[in-house]
């Protein structure tokens, strides 16, 4: 065998043993909290898209999501309605622009908006089974499927779908489906691990 | 005592009462179109409108929602969402020749909501149904054009020098009193259609309600499913 015969075949053994390594992270449970334990702050832009039957077009509103282990969450939406969501150390606030100013919005504080935030960190810390409200399931194509194990859930969300990234701990996209009509897909780009983030991100609207 | 609760029940019935608003100038001998103050722009072809949405309810908190209406003028038919930011869908409903509820959550989930909301887009872009019965002005000076429609209604469009339509809908005794307010700026123009950039629904009395609603986009659907 010559030379560069073997430096092809090492190069693919390469390869395929990396791609193995990308694909093996999302395999199992533990696969998934592992590759979350060396996370320590995630930042992104995100991209929701409204989906129903009526719409010609998707509703679409663009924004962008900060994490912070153990639990600093914030949500930002630029457009087309301002809206921020942070979170930090048990506190949670939420401002909406109205009449071109952010107003705080006291529904922060409400279960419901609780839930959202802890299911969010739940997922960013890769512990997608262990909310007993719903099944997880681990599909092929690193895909993740949420089924709400109560009726009263089930009416308003009929499961949750997220794709994960080939990067181990990275989301690619979340899709709830409330309907098979009606479904919000949200897709993460330029998401950065690792970043130093100031705690004031999580505590001041800025 | 039993006349006195009586004369009390019927005093209170007659101050829940309204009135219209005395025109001056009144004409009644209308031809069916009117007179060009009473032609303001309506929908043509089939739109889908999005709103960001300010909605106040009595003893709820003002919330913020996106709203969209997909409307056509063809058929009368009205598709209304109302959704979260997040895009939780808190209201679904359409009509077409019947009101039909997909979805409704607190404080939407009342078919005299879904009536009322359908109603008022039915207002702000279509031509009043019924018969136009007198013009006139009022003390300010705007112009009223008065319809007299099915089930005792009246509808009142008046416009106003800058930009600004009010269409105010009275009630069989005049106690409810719906009001939507129009407003244009020249820069919401979509496929030529100058869409109303701001729209403001007013219900009074019992269960009322505010929605002020600015536009976000108008998509034109003659060219789409």
């Amino acid at each position: 065998m010559n030379r560069v015969k073997r430096y092809q075949i090492l190069t693919a053994a390469l390869v395929l043993l990396s791609t193995r390594l990308c694909f093996a992270w999302a395999d199992t449970w533990d696969g998934l909290k592992a590759a979350a334990g060396t996370i320590s702050s995630v930042s992104a832009t995100f991209v929701q898209e409204k989906h129903m039957k009526v719409l010609v077009r998707p509703l679409i509103s663009e924004g962008l999501l900060f994490f912070k282990t153990p639990d600093s969450l914030r949500w930002e939406y630029q457009r087309p309605i301002k809206s921020i969501l942070i979170t930090h150390a048990g506190i949670t606030k939420k401002y909406i622009q109205q009449n071109g100013k952010l107003i705080a919005d006291t529904a922060a504080g409400t279960p419901a908006m609780q839930f959202v935030i802890d299911e969010i960190s739940r997922w960013l810390k890769g512990r997608f089974d262990e909310n007993p409200l719903f099944t997880a399931s681990l599909e092929p194509g690193r895909r993740i499927i949420l089924t709400p194990n109560y009726k009263g859930l089930a009416d308003m969300i009929q499961r949750i779908e997220l794709v994960l990234s080939n990067r181990p701990g990275i989301m690619d996209s979340v899709r709830i489906y409330e309907s098979e009509n009606s479904y919000t897909l949200l897709k993460f780009a330029q998401v950065e691990l690792n970043r130093p983030l100031d705690d004031k991100l999580f505590e001041e609207i800025q | 005592m039993k006349q006195f609760c009586l004369l009390t029940a019927i005093l209170f019935f007659i101050a829940a009462c309204g009135t219209l608003p005395q025109l001056q100038h009144a004409d009644s001998r209308m031809r069916p179109e009117g007179p060009p103050e009473c032609r303001r722009q309506l929908l043509q072809g089939r739109w889908q409108f999005q709103y960001a949405i300010e909605a106040t309810f009595p003893e709820e908190q003002k919330s913020v929602l996106i709203g969209v209406s997909v409307v056509s003028a063809e058929s009368g038919s009205i598709h209304s969402v109302l959704m979260t930011i997040e895009g939780v869908v808190v209201f679904d409903a359409r009509y077409d020749r019947e009101i039909q509820i997909l979805r409704a959550i607190r404080p939407f989930d009342t078919e005299r909501f879904a009536r009322g909301l359908l109603n008022d887009f039915r207002l702000v872009f279509f031509k009043p149904e019924g018969a136009l019965i007198e013009t006139g002005t009022l003390p300010n000076g705007s112009y009223v054009c008065r319809y007299q429609q099915p089930d005792r209604l009246v509808v009142d469009i008046v416009g106003y020098s800058d930009h600004h339509w009010q269409v105010q809908q009275y009630g069989r005794w005049f106690t409810e009193k719906r009001m939507a307010d129009i407003f244009f700026n020249d820069n919401f123009r979509f496929d030529g259609f100058h869409a109303p950039s701001r729209l403001k629904l007013t219900v009074s009395g019992y269960a009322g309600y505010t929605l002020d609603m600015d536009l976000i986009e108008a998509v034109s659907l003659k060219d789409q499913q």
